[in-house]
């Protein structure tokens, strides 16, 4: 393990896709570090390249159209992006799980939930059938299912989408590992479910001590699981930070209008706020700052030099020429 | 948490199945080829000179179901005639079997003692018939088998690894498509010194996966793009394991709808090369062997033409009226 807990360490990430109508540079040098116990919440909007980031640390991006071009992804100190297949796939489910956000197709629907879990333990362990069984149903309970023997023999379609989110978990966790990537794992429940499965994924990663990167788009779900934050806007990151000084101060504009354009529950009647403009097309980026086009604070500068992340307070960083003036020039 | 109460599981098939069974039609075509499963199965005891039971001297004996030294040469008409008192047999509802030839009947109408005539040998139609069923489904079923097999193989590894497997895969289907089945058939026939039922299945099956294939293929394409492949992934599973755990048994519905109108198409094949004298060798019996002969004395003896034609009309419609069924069950398009 690395110093100060640091289990995985992403740098200079770049995935591409290579579609007929050109380059896609779904990620762009993207640098993340997760630490043991902690959580670290990727948030940004639909198609910025989060699920793409998760995909590319699991070499699960589909090759092709997509590759890999530059960076590395370090567990332990060791870069995943030089491993054989083999020993990728030993690391998978074993040192790396991953939960996805629609349990409903993530389940195989022809068989049984429990021998979807002893299957995962089996991949990794040595075990006889009776002890993955055991496990198995060990997992259940761990994941709070109830009456997890008969809930074993249960089918997929047989369990509500919670059960399912659940069931999914106990799969991914059942072979203890280091790090848990939840993309978008509530997106698709309704609300009280979504807040069980949230404290239940809080409750196992202190118990299992594991680094968690949740991926979300939900301002609210991250103020409520992250102890640190990355906001990712076409393909980059732009700001990083612990979580509480983010919402108090967001220091890049984007960041900004994002929690702006939060629907409160005051203030009937008004507007909701929008940031204008829209998302850019990977494939034909803006030139300098990705942002540039749709932001307030926008000039010279922005158009032709590429902001690069950088330390603008203690333990805050931003890419965004103008992180210093914000505060004057926002308010 | 919101609890549902627990259910039986009800897996897919059973869906499957409850949809199969509306269809009134199909499930009459499966009942009339599973009574001709069991007449072909049970061919020995239907038609046959050979007793099913009998008692020598104090000790009973299943001659046509094991083989007795002593009874090798055994002339069963003579045997049955002399039987001593305290001895019984027990024959086939049909005391004929398909290669006993009665010289002073040739070409006989059908009539009590021979329900569908005789042949130009005197050979009982019936016996015939029912021994001709067991070549032409094991054709169906073997050259079937073969070909979902070496589909399955390759289709799956086509659509699960894509890219440059896929493009040769893909080129080696096209290629055999293109083979004229028939006249592939008639070589192989030609080069082959024994003929032999083997073969003609190997070959059938051979020149037959490429519709499997293709089949498997895209269902493989559709579905390895689906969360819960991706998900297998995720969790280090093998990618044999994941081919053949994960993927086939949710593609396999459609292959076994076009396994069945193959094995009609199977049948079909046999009978037109027996028909043309290049399919089973000659004291063997089969539907198309049948025809073939029959093509002699069409206007002297309709029943050799009709009885066998009908055999083949029949079991063909109704493996496509399974097939059909089958189809319309799998399809999730058509269930609300």
């Amino acid at each position: 393990m690395g110093q100060n807990g640091e289990v995985l360490k992403v740098r200079n990430l770049s995935t591409h896709f290579y579609t007929g109508a050109g380059v896609a540079k779904a990620v762009q040098k993207v640098d993340l570090t997760l630490k043991r116990g902690r959580t670290l919440g990727l948030v940004g909007e639909s198609g910025c390249g989060k699920s793409v980031t998760a995909l590319s640390i699991m070499r699960l991006v589909p090759e092709p159209p997509g590759r890999i071009v530059a960076g590395r992804v370090e567990l332990d100190g060791r870069n995943l992006l030089e491993l054989s297949e083999a020993e990728m796939r030993s690391v998978r489910g074993s040192r790396i799980a991953m939960i996805f956000q629609e349990p409903m197709t993530s389940l195989n629907p022809v068989f049984t939930v429990g021998s979807q879990i002893v299957e995962a333990v089996r991949v990794h362990e040595r075990l006889s059938r009776t002890a993955a069984r055991d496990r198995a149903v060990e997992m259940l309970s761990t994941v709070r299912i109830p009456n997890p023997a008969q809930r074993m023999r249960s089918y997929p379609h047989q369990l509500s989408g919670g059960q399912q989110q659940r069931v999914m978990i106990a799969m991914a966790l059942a072979c203890g590992p280091d790090v848990l990537i939840a993309d978008e794992p509530t997106t698709a429940l309704d609300v009280t479910i979504q807040s069980q499965i949230l404290s239940l994924l809080d409750d196992l990663q202190a118990r299992l001590s594991m680094a968690v990167l949740f991926i979300t788009h939900d301002m609210a779900v991250i103020a409520q699981t992250a102890d640190d934050v990355a906001v990712m806007y076409a393909g980059t990151i732009v700001e990083r930070a612990p979580v509480k000084p983010l919402f108090n101060k967001p220091l890049h504009p984007y960041t900004r209008l994002l929690f702006r354009s939060i629907p409160t529950g005051g203030a009937r009647g008004s507007r909701l706020e929008t940031i204008a403009g829209q998302v850019p097309s990977l494939l034909a980026l803006p030139t300098g700052c990705r942002f540039h086009p749709r932001c307030p604070l926008a000039f010279e500068r922005c158009v032709k030099e590429e902001p690069v992340l950088r330390e603008v307070e203690d333990g805050r960083l931003v890419a965004c020429h103008r992180a210093g003036e914000i505060e004057e020039l926002m308010k | 948490m919101t609890e549902r109460p627990a259910r039986k599981p009800r897996a897919y098939w059973r869906l499957v199945l409850r949809e199969f069974f509306k269809r009134r039609l199909s499930v009459a075509a499966l009942a009339a080829t599973l009574l001709q499963l069991l007449v072909a199965l049970l061919a020995p005891y239907l038609a046959n000179e050979v007793p099913i039971v009998l008692r020598e001297q104090g000790k009973i004996c299943f001659p046509s179901t094991f083989d007795y030294p002593r009874f090798r040469t055994t002339d069963w008409a003579a045997f049955v005639r002399d039987l001593p008192s305290g001895d019984w047999v027990l024959m086939p509802p049909l005391p004929v079997g398909p290669s006993h030839t009665d010289i002073f009947n040739r070409l006989d109408h059908p009539s009590r003692r021979h329900l569908m005539g005789t042949d130009d040998l005197g050979r009982d139609v019936l016996a015939r018939m029912i021994w001709g069923g067991r070549i032409s489904l094991s054709v169906g079923f073997v050259a079937v088998g073969i070909a979902v097999i070496i589909g399955i193989i390759f289709g799956s590894i086509a659509g699960y690894f894509g890219g440059a497997a896929d493009l040769v895969i893909s080129r080696v289907i096209e290629v055999v498509i293109c083979f004229p089945t028939f006249f592939l058939l008639l070589t192989i026939i030609a080069l082959v010194a024994r003929m032999s039922i083997f073969y003609l299945m190997l070959a059938i099956g051979i020149v037959g996966w490429t519709g499997i294939a293709r089949l498997v293929r895209g269902e493989f394409l559709r579905l390895r793009e689906q969360d819960f492949v991706v998900a297998a992934r995720a969790l280090g599973v093998p990618a044999r394991r994941i081919i053949f755990r994960h993927i086939l048994p949710n593609a396999i519905a459609p292959v076994l709808v076009s396994a069945t109108f193959g094995i009609a198409g199977a049948i079909l094949t046999e009978s037109g090369l027996s028909f043309l004298g290049f399919g089973v060798p000659p004291p063997t019996a089969s539907w198309g062997s049948i025809l073939s002969l029959a093509r002699q004395y069409v206007y002297q003896a309709w029943w050799l033409t009709a009885f066998p034609g009908a055999a083949i009309f029949f079991s063909i419609l109704c493996y496509n009226l399974i097939g059909e069924g089958l189809r319309d069950a799998v399809d999730p398009r058509l269930r609300i």
